[in-house]
């Protein structure tokens, strides 16, 4: 148990690194949206899904749907980072330490306002309304990646389309008030 | 509803092809971790993040060839005799049998380890860095029955088929121990220690890790392994 089968280490790099090469971008595109656009944390954790997929590789290769263990492990490397930054955002400073920036797409207000609304998302609710509603999963996978109910899924989905439309309304309007045409 | 999809695909970017520097750097940050990960569990056992490092050992799983004859496993004659076990019992286990003389040191819902008495009363000049019987988060030197862990299925590779009571088992001989600065020397005989995986109704696997040179016989593992009884709160680690 404590060394998986073989342990050569030159199969597993050999199989990682094509894993790498051919999913490395698609994940990194993932863990954007899954990080409303944070590019810096996005790339944090798509080395720390990495990470634990080389560590854990044995029972990655095992996995019956591989695809969803990736996603469970992007998800919960999502959840550790929220974890880990409300540590330290709990912790009293005299000066505030530096948050990473988001990226500006250049987007208009609608688009600054879908991000902001999507990052202010509980980090289980921004992966249910990604994987389901940009990534067209089924209830059921959305609910694997999230290692929750399928029922949770519906409803966290729900929640967060609703503050995401009434988020884009409200940037609409101001739009519309403030002389503008769209 | 478009709109919103079209913002999505806006926030994710557009998709670049990965550099070969990122994959080295990847491969390298996956290595470490894994070196960093068998050198934790060599120490404080694997799935529960116990980390004492001190003295590291890890013994790693092998082919399924024992390096000494079967049966005659980690003694040639048993220099250890199971008895029934009349001390408190466990969080998530219960135990009907340990060897004699011995004592269970560390009692978690996710693991127990079962020591020799001697643990018990360290002496004033005993160091539990240098001599981790001692330490009771580190599993080297003892027993350790555990569930696997939620990353793993079941044994990783081939081992020796056995009935454990009413449970199918399988006895693997362990690999010879590696630690950051090298191999660790077998016991004497070639022990390098011995896993007994017991499938459990649910379908994870209870484990019964014996270290290397303890001078438990297969027949004597078996015989400890069939004597665990997992209860509902005992817990998976992770890792």
């Amino acid at each position: 148990m404590r060394r998986d089968s073989g342990s050569g280490g030159s199969e597993r790099d050999e199989q990682f690194h094509a894993f790498v090469v051919s999913r490395r971008p698609r994940l990194l595109h993932t863990a954007t949206l899954l990080t409303a656009g944070d590019v810096h944390l996005a790339e944090d954790l798509v080395q720390a899904a990495l990470t634990k997929l080389y560590v854990a590789w044995p029972a990655f290769q095992r996995a019956d749907n591989p695809d969803g263990y990736v996603r469970r492990v992007l998800v919960n490397a999502l959840i550790d980072e929220k974890r880990r930054i409300w540590r330290r955002r709990e912790q009293t400073m005299a000066v505030l330490p530096d948050v990473p920036s988001v990226t500006s797409s250049g987007a208009g207000p609608a688009g600054e306002a879908v991000r902001q609304a999507l990052r202010e998302l509980p980090p289980k609710m921004r992966a249910a309304v990604v994987f389901r509603y940009f990534y067209d999963l089924d209830v059921a996978a959305t609910a694997d990646a999230l290692s929750c109910s399928e029922g949770n899924v519906k409803s966290q989905t729900a929640r967060g389309l609703d503050r995401l439309r009434a988020a884009l309304h409200q940037a609409q309007i101001t739009f519309l008030s403030q002389g503008a045409t769209p | 509803m478009n709109d919103l999809r079209d913002h999505f695909e806006e926030i994710a970017g557009p998709m670049h092809a990965v550099d070969s520097k990122q994959v080295e750097a990847d491969l390298t940050r996956g290595r470490r971790a894994l070196r960093r990960r068998r050198a934790v569990q060599a120490v404080a056992g694997s799935a529960f993040g116990v980390a004492a490092l001190a003295a590291a050992f890890a013994v790693a799983t092998s082919g399924g060839t024992p390096a000494v004859p079967a049966d005659k496993g980690t003694a040639s004659v048993a220099s250890v005799q199971l008895v029934a076990y009349k001390g408190e019992q466990p969080k998530g286990f219960t135990v009907d049998k340990v060897p004699d003389g011995w004592f269970v040191q560390a009692s978690e819902q996710g693991y127990l380890t079962v020591a020799p008495d001697k643990a018990k009363n360290p002496g004033p000049d005993v160091n539990p860095s240098t001599d981790p019987v001692y330490d009771k988060d580190s599993f080297a030197d003892k027993i350790v029955i555990m569930l696997e862990s939620k990353d793993q299925s079941g044994p990783s590779r081939a081992g020796k088929t056995v009935k454990v009571g009413d449970k199918e088992g399988v006895l693997l001989k362990s690999l010879q121990g590696v630690t950051p600065d090298g191999l660790v020397p077998p016991a004497p005989g070639g022990d390098t220690g011995s896993e007994l995986w017991i499938k459990q109704p649910s379908g994870v696997y209870l484990i019964v890790q014996v270290w290397q040179g303890l001078g438990l016989t297969e027949a004597q593992i078996v015989e400890l392994g069939a004597g665990v009884h997992v209860h509902k709160d005992a817990v998976q680690g992770v890792g």
